[in-house]
């Protein structure tokens, strides 16, 4: 949807109406400064034709005075009053468009061409008359005849004209109250229009705000009540308006940060919850470890004075397992010093199981620098040996290597347990990872479960243990532990 | 802002147009070169007279002519004559008027105008022996002989009919007896019974028709040769209480005559085309004034004879 801020809206809805509005105004105005015009121009016809009437009224009486009196001031007044209405009909003709009242107009124009000629033959008249001694009136009598015949005929067609003038103006009249009406018609119609698009317009304006307005609010209610997953569910609607567009994409998205961190909190809470109980276990699981270890010793040097040398070695490894077990349980050792307290416990069972089971080791140990929760590996081996080569009667072995490995761009150090000895069914496989992954140390009999939690908590989750056994054919525990940089580049 | 410029631009459109539809005033065009011609005819009170000026306007706008139009008394010849004087001192290319046999005054004016070279055409009633250009006007023999004929085909080919006219002395009305007893006389069965003259009497009339049709049992057809004894006749025969199949033929559109038609009241009417008369009056004017060799003519139109079934078209 294209967006626009507030103001762009605003701007553009008064924009559209100022505009609208004048071109209306400017419509009504030119429209009535057309019908002004006609209506003046009407009028003034007719005027100037009463004028028209007026000077042939004029010019019948001047000629008659003249008959009569035989005086020029009323001939030339007669002549004036002639040259006037020739004129003004001429004038007349040439702005009429009225094609009947042009005929008129016209036929009226050779009237007064009639009446000139008619006139100027009484003037003949008279001055023969008087030339004569007035001895006969006669001639200007007739001409005199003539010449009201020719004006009577004049006037009862300037009252046929100003009769067309009037239908002419009434029917304009009819016309102009026909368009007025028209006008109002359409002016109303289109206020009406503007008016309901007006209304639109800012009802979509109004809605652009109100409607994201109240759901933010609806949003911000959610969060008060720590309901975050429901105010992120809870959608904005679509909206035009660009401010509240982008006000609900950043209420959203600090709504998600501010979830994310709640979920992290929980998290480091569960976790310190979890350590807590690891330490109280392991507390518990340490009851009088010194006794142990100082009877221990204290067995081993007595074996040694009986000359029991191999005893008073088994004794002295075990000693030796449960200081390193009782000094560095909880803590990180490099993994050179895991592998070699490992040799105490290796040593034990070697003495144990005797060429049942030969344990061999590949290391690399450009990486034994690397730290990791003492009493890692220890676990592995022990599982291979009591449920992987334990139970053979034939010679088996257990092989523990270190290496360097590189994937994805980053460097670890691999340590793999492996063994030939029974291996895993797929049900049983499949119930220790299981068991791998969901394990929160609930039981600390389960050894790999344990040594999976130590790590993901030691790692923050960047090392890896996976497991993979067949059924008769032995078992493989690889770890995969990060490398600092300094391990890295330790070659 | 380019909706908005959009939205203006086509607002403006909009606007202009409306405006220029609402103020827009055919402009009128006169051409002082156009024949100019004068009209003297009764007023326009009858549709038949109606009907004819209509047909002068539309023949005007046709071939650009300018037609003036003077309403004189039909029976007041002193006034066209006083009219047709004042042709002196104006402008006229042609002269359309009404015969009038009776006078030989209008025919010396006439001729007059024709010595002018002004080219006079008589319409409806023609003057023979004068000296006009052309006469135009219905064939009131065949339009009587019409009527004659439909009279005999309704009553079966017998036919006692009175015949009511305004005045013997109207030509129009004379020539259509004349065609109507023509074709009335040579059937061996069938007469006319009377002819009665009325005079413009409409209560002369119904005395006349409730009279004759006690004492002439035989009477089965009225033809009324005019407009104005159709009329009458027709709305007497509408409230009368008449036993006898009676046929009606009345003459010229004037109301209600076609509703009296359609009620079938009378049995038809015999319709003139004043319209035609008017427009070929103003076309053969304009030949005869571009031609003045051209010899006297009589041209005539049909009067149409409407029946029931089409009346409904007349009535307006």
């Amino acid at each position: 949807m294209k967006t626009h801020s507030t103001k762009s809206q605003l701007t553009g809805f008064f924009s559209s109406v100022g505009i609208t509005a004048v071109m209306l105004c400017l419509f009504t105005m030119v429209f009535f400064l057309i019908y002004a015009g006609r209506s003046q121009r009407g009028v003034r016809h007719l005027a100037e034709f009463n004028a028209c009437s007026d000077s042939l009224t004029s010019l019948s009486h001047s000629m008659s005075l003249y008959a009569r009196r035989e005086t020029e001031s009323y001939y030339l007044s007669a002549c004036e009053s002639l040259s006037f209405l020739e004129k003004s009909l001429e004038e007349l003709l040439k702005d009429t468009a009225e094609p009947l009242i042009c005929r008129e107009l016209l036929d009226l124009s050779e009237m007064a061409a009639h009446l000139d000629a008619a006139s100027l033959a009484m003037h003949g008249a008279v001055d023969s008359y008087l030339a004569s001694g007035k001895a006969d009136y006669a001639p200007v009598q007739n001409r005199l005849d003539e010449f009201q015949t020719i004006a009577q005929v004049m006037f009862i067609r300037c009252d046929d004209i100003r009769n067309l003038y009037l239908e002419s103006s009434g029917s304009g009249y009819r016309q102009m109250r026909r368009q007025t009406w028209m006008f109002l018609l359409v002016f109303i119609s289109g206020s009406l229009l503007i008016l309901a698009v007006a209304i639109r317009h800012i009802l979509k304006i109004v809605s652009d705000i109100t409607r994201p307005a109240a759901v933010l609010t609806e949003k911000a209610s959610l969060i008060r009540e720590g309901k975050l997953s429901d105010s992120r569910a809870l959608p904005v609607p679509p909206t035009s308006n660009e401010e509240f567009r982008i006000l609900s994409q950043v209420f959203d998205d600090m709504t998600g940060q501010l979830q994310k961190q709640f979920e992290t909190m929980a998290e480091n809470a569960r976790m310190r919850r979890e350590l807590d109980e690891i330490k109280f276990k392991e507390l518990q699981m340490q009851i009088n470890p010194h006794f142990l270890f100082n009877t221990l010793n204290m067995i081993s040097e007595k074996a040694y004075f009986e000359c029991a040398d191999e005893t008073a070695e088994l004794l002295r490894c075990a000693a030796r397992m449960f200081r390193y077990s009782l000094d560095f349980s909880g803590k990180a050792v490099p993994l050179g010093q895991e592998i070699e307290e490992l040799g105490n416990y290796v040593f034990i069972q070697e003495q144990r199981f005797g060429r049942r089971i030969r344990f061999q080791f590949d290391l690399d140990e450009s990486i034994h620098n690397v730290t990791l929760p003492a009493l890692t590996l220890q676990p592995l081996v022990e599982n291979a040996i009591v449920h992987g080569v334990g139970m053979m009667t034939d010679e088996r072995a257990i092989r523990i290597s270190t290496s360097r490995k590189e994937e994805k761009g980053e460097s670890f150090a691999c340590i793999v347990v492996e063994d030939n000895g029974a291996g895993l069914s797929p049900d049983a496989l499949k119930r220790i990872r299981d068991m791998m992954e969901n394990y929160q140390g609930e039981s600390v009999r389960i050894g790999l479960g344990n040594v999976a939690m130590r790590l993901r908590y030691f790692f923050k989750g960047k090392a890896s243990i996976s497991l993979n056994s067949r059924e008769g054919e032995g078992t493989r525990v690889a770890l995969l532990l990060p490398l600092a940089k300094e391990d890295r580049d330790a070659v | 802002m380019k909706r908005t410029a959009a939205l203006s631009f086509l607002l403006f459109a909009v606007l202009s147009l409306l405006l220029a539809l609402l103020v827009f005033e055919p402009a009128g065009s006169f051409d002082k070169t156009a024949l100019r011609f004068l009209c003297l005819m009764p007023p326009e009170t009858e549709y038949y007279w109606g009907a004819v000026r209509s047909g002068i306007a539309e023949a005007d706008a046709s071939f650009g002519t300018y037609t003036r139009i003077e309403d004189y008394d039909r029976y007041d010849i002193s006034s066209r004559l006083r009219l047709l004087s004042q042709t002196d001192y104006f402008h006229v290319d042609g002269i359309i008027t009404i015969g009038e046999p009776s006078s030989p005054e209008l025919g010396a004016a006439i001729a007059s105008c024709i010595d002018k070279g002004i080219p006079v055409a008589l319409i409806d009633t023609d003057m023979p022996g004068t000296d006009r250009s052309f006469y135009i006007g219905t064939d009131n023999q065949k339009a009587g002989e019409a009527a004659a004929d439909k009279l005999l085909e309704l009553t079966g080919g017998t036919v006692h009919a009175a015949v009511i006219i305004t005045g013997i002395s109207d030509a129009n009305q004379s020539e259509r007896l004349k065609g109507f007893r023509r074709v009335i006389d040579q059937d061996p069965d069938s007469d006319v019974l009377v002819v009665y003259e009325n005079r413009s009497d409409k209560a002369a009339l119904a005395t006349f028709l409730t009279r004759t049709l006690k004492s002439r049992p035989s009477l089965n057809a009225i033809f009324c040769a005019d407009a104005s004894t159709s009329t009458t006749t027709g709305v007497f025969m509408k409230d009368a209480d008449i036993s006898r199949q009676l046929f009606i033929i009345g003459f010229d559109e004037v109301a209600p005559t076609p509703q009296l038609v359609a009620d079938g009241v009378l049995s038809g009417v015999m319709i003139q085309q004043g319209k035609q008369m008017g427009y070929e009056a103003v076309r053969l004017l304009i030949d005869y004034k571009n031609d003045p060799a051209l010899e006297p003519q009589e041209l005539y139109t049909p009067a149409i004879l409407v029946e029931q079934k089409d009346a409904e078209a007349y009535i307006s």
